[in-house]
């Protein structure tokens, strides 16, 4: 029976109703979907065609003619084409190249309109426009960078500290401080900040920034930073901190167990024997770690102290010793 | 009888009225979602970004007979874009030679890696370092304790404070793991685990561990898995994030904090180990009064291979019923306790009456038409009103889901598959639907027979 008979028009008003409504909704909806999908195809195919012409316009300007280049930009869209191939052949090139291409993403608006994004109320959008001026030239707008060290989020406020300090005379103790305050929890990215001011200034900048109020997850990143810089000067500072906080902080202690263990001085065993008594186990085991480097005889001595550890973590790390003790054989 | 069985039919009409309505209504939260997500992850699209900004991450792939996909599952790990990460295979006792492929493909060499964190009482025969990758370290462990252990035990070799849980015939797109942690960067603090979507992969060309053109398949079965995966994670989860409700992060990929993982003592034995471990993390938070998020993001995409075989496909889905059955009445005290907020309140009565009861309701709303029609007794209008709520609207539900991805997450590139996808949604609810709904009734009789079998699960491989 079809839909648009009579008898069911006249019978069933209702369900008439109900199925052309249905069936128009997903029809619709079907349209929809494939004029999308037009609009997509047809976007895809003007941005490769924009992409090599812009793409040829540049090789052009950087190998050919010296004539500052005139790109059509009609859109947004085509200016984030133009953006995207600029800054990838900023990355990409270096010397002379890489200076003229800086110079034409300033002169085509695209660092100004950066500029202007550092504005924007969210937060990607100010942390994408920071990248961009990162890869394009940072070093003319530090004014702009350093008011940036306040933004209410962090990724947007490291990530301007990581650009300032890429210059070392912005890296200074005072600037680490004052990100430490507002972000101690962002481990990740102060790690990179902390090392960068480490490997310019020496472990001397970390200890005196240790010796300040710190939060413990920073504290304890400082440690492990002197451990990856394999700071001897640092092992009086450690081993003060370790006697402060032996009873106190089983994580700082075991931090500082692992530095002494990248620092690799033989001298420093005297704290890693102290903690073969620790009543945390997982402090005991990255102790007999630690002394394995450091000073076989020690294990040897104990190792049936140890072997009577029933705890997991010791005995994982005694694994490791027969492991290295069976290769070596 | 005819009043009985008019008036069983027109209620199984409501609740498909009720129940698709409630999918619009999440599409509709879905809609609103993906607006706020899709403009943040165009900061993983754009290739410029501080690779500072994203924690390292420690991908952790168990592993039981993968022979066919293993090689190709991990060289699309380690071809991921993404500043730092490592990639650990738990071989959880493979019979096949998933190990000999790996130890040959990877040059590995046997190694002591420390393990940091103690989750897993099983033995770890050994553990193995890449030569040609020194990110990628593979642990083989005896079998016994299901994936769960095999993932605890990839936990506790974890050198990052995140962890990314994938399944090892998975396929990663290369910025999923920049897109997938994207809600850590932006709350840190807060975030405890993230999740992407599962896409079916049949069909799609995949080339040096990439997946390089996404087409359809042309067997039928897979395709009605790609309509119910997208209607699934597109409208159903990103509707339930919406309102902060996330209740199951893929097993097949996921982002967590190590530390949340350690607080619940990692992943229990149990067939639906991800929701299991979820509900673990949102009962732990909430017991703690401590503020936290799960998010699910619908773009980060982990491709998988569906089944193409009847047979396998319904061992799956008992598989999932069971799990989820097992979760639910694991977790009874939660429903409707107020210590549980909204969980209590609205997602765990939903999982209950919508996702593990819907078999029984739907079973029965299908035998009481069949019933109807041979008996000649049923109102011709009530069942036009049935048939429109139940497969008409529901293929309206799919086909507007498939808008929503057209909009936000476009893949397919030919034309005819937008054709093809548009007819599946109205061939599914004839026949696929109600297979699906018997398997799904049949998981639950096994649940409530104490079956705990994971069932063989033989792929074909991607390729």
């Amino acid at each position: 029976m079809s839909i648009l008979d009579s008898n069911l028009w006249e019978e069933h008003p209702l369900l008439v109703i109900a199925l052309i409504t249905v069936l128009n909704v997903y029809l619709l909806s079907v349209v929809l979907l494939l004029s999308l999908a037009a609009r997509r195809f047809v976007r895809s195919r003007y941005r490769v065609k924009k992409e090599t012409l812009f793409r040829d316009q540049i090789e052009d300007y950087l190998f050919g003619s010296e004539a500052t280049p005139q790109f059509q930009v009609k859109s947004k869209f085509d200016f984030t084409i133009l953006r995207s191939i600029l800054l990838k052949n900023i990355q990409a090139l270096s010397g002379q190249e890489k200076a003229k291409l800086i110079v034409l993403y300033e002169n085509s608006g695209l660092l100004r309109n950066d500029l202007e994004r550092l504005k924007s109320r969210r937060w990607w959008v100010r942390l994408k426009a920071l990248s961009h001026i990162w890869i394009a030239g940072s070093s003319k707008q530090n004014e702009a960078l350093k008011s940036l060290l306040n933004d209410p989020n962090d990724s947007v406020s490291l990530s301007a500290f990581r650009i300032l300090s890429q210059d070392a005379d912005n890296l200074s103790l005072e600037l680490l401080q004052k990100i430490i305050r507002k972000s101690p929890g962002r481990r990740y990215l102060l790690s990179s900040a902390l090392t960068r001011l480490a490997e310019k200034e020496g472990a001397q900048s970390l200890l005196t920034l240790m010796q300040s109020a710190l939060p413990e997850k920073v504290l304890l990143l400082c440690v492990q930073i002197l451990g990856q810089i394999q700071a001897t000067e640092a092992l009086p500072y450690l081993a003060s901190l370790f006697d402060k906080s032996y009873e106190k902080d089983a994580e700082v202690v075991e931090s500082i167990l692992e530095t002494i263990r990248k620092i690799g001085d033989p001298q420093a065993i005297g704290a890693v024997v102290k903690a073969f008594s620790h009543p945390m186990s997982r402090v005991r085991a990255k102790a007999i770690e630690a002394a394995w480097d450091l000073s076989r005889e020690e294990i040897y001595k104990r190792l049936n102290d140890f072997e009577r550890d029933g705890s997991a973590e010791v005995r994982r790390a005694l694994e490791k010793i027969h492991f290295e003790v069976r290769k070596a054989a | 009888m005819s009043v009985f069985l008019e008036y069983a039919l027109f209620c199984f009409t409501l609740y498909y009225i009720a129940i698709n309505s409630f999918y619009i209504f999440l599409l509709i939260l879905a809609y609103f979602e993906n607006l706020k997500i899709a403009r943040k992850q165009t900061l993983i699209e754009d290739p410029f970004y501080f690779p500072d900004v994203f924690p390292p991450i420690s991908i952790i792939a168990p592993a039981y007979n993968e022979e066919l996909n293993i090689v190709a599952s991990v060289k699309s790990f380690l071809m991921l874009e993404y500043p730092k990460f490592e990639v650990i295979i738990v071989n959880d006792g493979s019979k096949d030679k998933t190990l000999e492929k790996l130890l040959e493909a990877y040059k590995l060499e046997e190694t002591h890696i420390h393990a940091g964190l103690y989750l897993s009482p099983t033995e770890v025969r050994a553990t193995y370092r890449s030569k040609l990758h020194p990110n990628m370290i593979v642990i083989d462990k005896v079998n016994g304790g299901g994936k769960s252990d095999a993932l605890n035990v990839g936990v506790q070799y974890a050198q990052f404070d995140h962890v990314c849980a994938v399944d090892s015939d998975s396929i990663l797109d290369s910025r999923a793991l920049g897109s997938v942690i994207l809600p850590f960067v932006e709350d840190p603090e807060r975030t405890v685990a993230t999740g992407g979507t599962i896409r079916v992969a049949n069909g799609c060309t995949i080339k040096h561990g990439r997946v390089e053109d996404v087409a359809l398949p042309a067997a039928l079965l897979p395709n009605m898995q790609i309509i119910e995966y997208t209607r699934s994670f597109l409208c159903g989860r990103t509707g339930w994030n919406a309102m902060n409700l996330t209740l199951i992060i893929s097993g097949a990929f996921g982002v967590f904090s190590k530390k949340a993982v350690a607080a619940v003592n990692g992943y229990s034995k149990s067939l639906g180990e991800d929701m299991d471990l979820i509900v673990r993390i949102h009962k732990y938070y909430l017991e703690n009064k401590q503020d936290y998020r799960v998010v699910f993001l619908p773009d980060p995409v982990c491709w998988t291979e569906a089944p193409e075989d009847v047979k396998i496909l319904s061992r799956q889905r008992n598989r999932w019923h069971r799990g989820l059955a097992d979760i639910l009445f694991r977790n009874m005290g939660m429903f409707f306790n107020p210590r549980y907020k909204f969980i209590g309140f609205t997602a765990f009565p939903y999982y209950l009456v919508v996702e593990l009861l819907s078999p029984v309701i739907e079973v029965a709303s299908w035998i009481c038409l069949a019933a109807a029609v041979a008996i000649g007794i049923a109102n011709k209008d009530l069942i036009g009103y049935f048939l429109i709520a139940s497969v008409a609207y529901s293929a309206i539900v799919s086909v507007i889901a498939l808008v929503l991805e057209e909009i936000f997450y476009p893949k397919l590139k030919r034309i005819e598959d937008f054709f093809k996808l548009a007819f599946m949604s109205i061939l599914e609810s004839f026949g696929y639907r109600q297979l699906s709904i018997f398997w799904r009734l049949h998981g639950l009789w096994d649940f409530v027979r104490g079956r705990t079998s994971w069932g063989e699960m033989t792929r074909k491989g991607l390729s």
